[in-house]
């Protein structure tokens, strides 16, 4: 693959040539997409924008989302479902009702005798993937490397 | 459906016999240590039905074959509320108890049954520990495939 840099003060896009735009075609694209996203959200008057990749686990309580960080938390507009449906699920699971994960921030996993599994995150936080998500979550694991 | 019952059936058999020759094992060392005279074909009868109600608890809940997306304690608590009950009731057939028993005998019988339940979920426990040295595996190397993935598209 080459790559070539112009530089053009209009602004940064990428534009890809390709023989055929397949599946690796899209994942390159989604993945130049997602590089550098942000996400910005509320702690109390401030707005702050988070980085995806410092971001630990979204968390739905009472109809309001949270973003988990290692050191803060911050409230955001969009819905569980716009974030499961906007983040890259290969790195961010949706792992219950009102949780969806950075598996890249896992740190150990604990399976239960309840067939619950506790992630350990990044930072100390325990999350638990309820039981009607593990399989799928056991699946996309167990593939290893993201097709 | 074939493919289902006939491997449960199968497993039905295969488990009363492996309990009622254990059961026959116990029936013969209870009566040579109490020195009874011998063992009847009606209590042979009895000890059989007991363990092919066992057999059935346990295939019942512990395959995949009648009950298939529920845990571990799910299934060992359903075979205690269907197995004790069953194992009460042949014992006061076979004799073992009778009347209401005594405070020493039913707490025994607990005992025992508590025992052994403690003891299967500890070992469901370990089992559990085993299938997350297994997982942690499986998460790094998604992890470090996932950090591979993203160097080759760079």
């Amino acid at each position: 693959m080459k790559v070539y840099i112009t530089q053009d003060a209009s602004g940064t896009a990428v534009e890809i040539h390709c023989v055929k735009a397949d599946e690796k075609i899209g994942k390159l694209k989604k993945y130049i997409e997602a590089y550098g996203m942000t996400l910005s959200g509320r702690s109390g008057s401030e707005t702050r924008v988070v980085a995806l990749n410092d971001i630990l686990y979204f968390e739905s309580v009472d109809g309001r989302t949270f973003i988990y960080t290692r050191d803060s938390v911050l409230e955001t507009d969009k819905k569980l479902y716009e974030l499961e449906e906007w983040l890259d699920q290969d790195d961010f699971y949706r792992c219950s009702k009102s949780c969806i994960l950075n598996i890249n921030a896992v740190e150990k996993l604990r399976p239960e005798i309840s067939r619950n599994i506790t992630a350990f995150m990044t930072g100390g936080d325990a999350i638990t993937i309820s039981r009607r998500y593990v399989s799928g979550f056991k699946a996309m694991i167990g593939r290893g490397e993201s097709k | 459906m074939n493919d289902r019952v006939i491997p449960f059936l199968k497993k039905i058999r295969d488990y009363t016999a492996y309990i009622f020759s254990w059961l026959t094992i116990l029936v013969i060392i209870t009566s040579l240590i109490g020195s009874n005279a011998g063992i009847s074909a009606e209590m042979l009868a009895k000890v059989l039905l007991l363990s092919f109600v066992a057999a059935v608890s346990c295939t019942v809940a512990f395959t995949r074959t009648v009950i298939r997306k529920k845990g571990f304690l799910f299934r060992i608590n359903l075979f205690a509320l269907v197995f004790i009950p069953a194992e009460i009731a042949v014992f006061y057939w076979i004799g073992i108890f009778s009347g209401t028993g005594t405070v020493f005998q039913w707490l025994i019988f607990f005992g025992v049954i508590l025992f052994l339940y403690i003891v299967s979920v500890g070992i469901g426990t370990l089992a559990c520990r085993k299938e997350g040295r297994s997982l942690n595996n499986m998460l790094d190397d998604y992890k470090k495939g996932r950090n591979d993935h993203g160097k080759q598209q760079i």
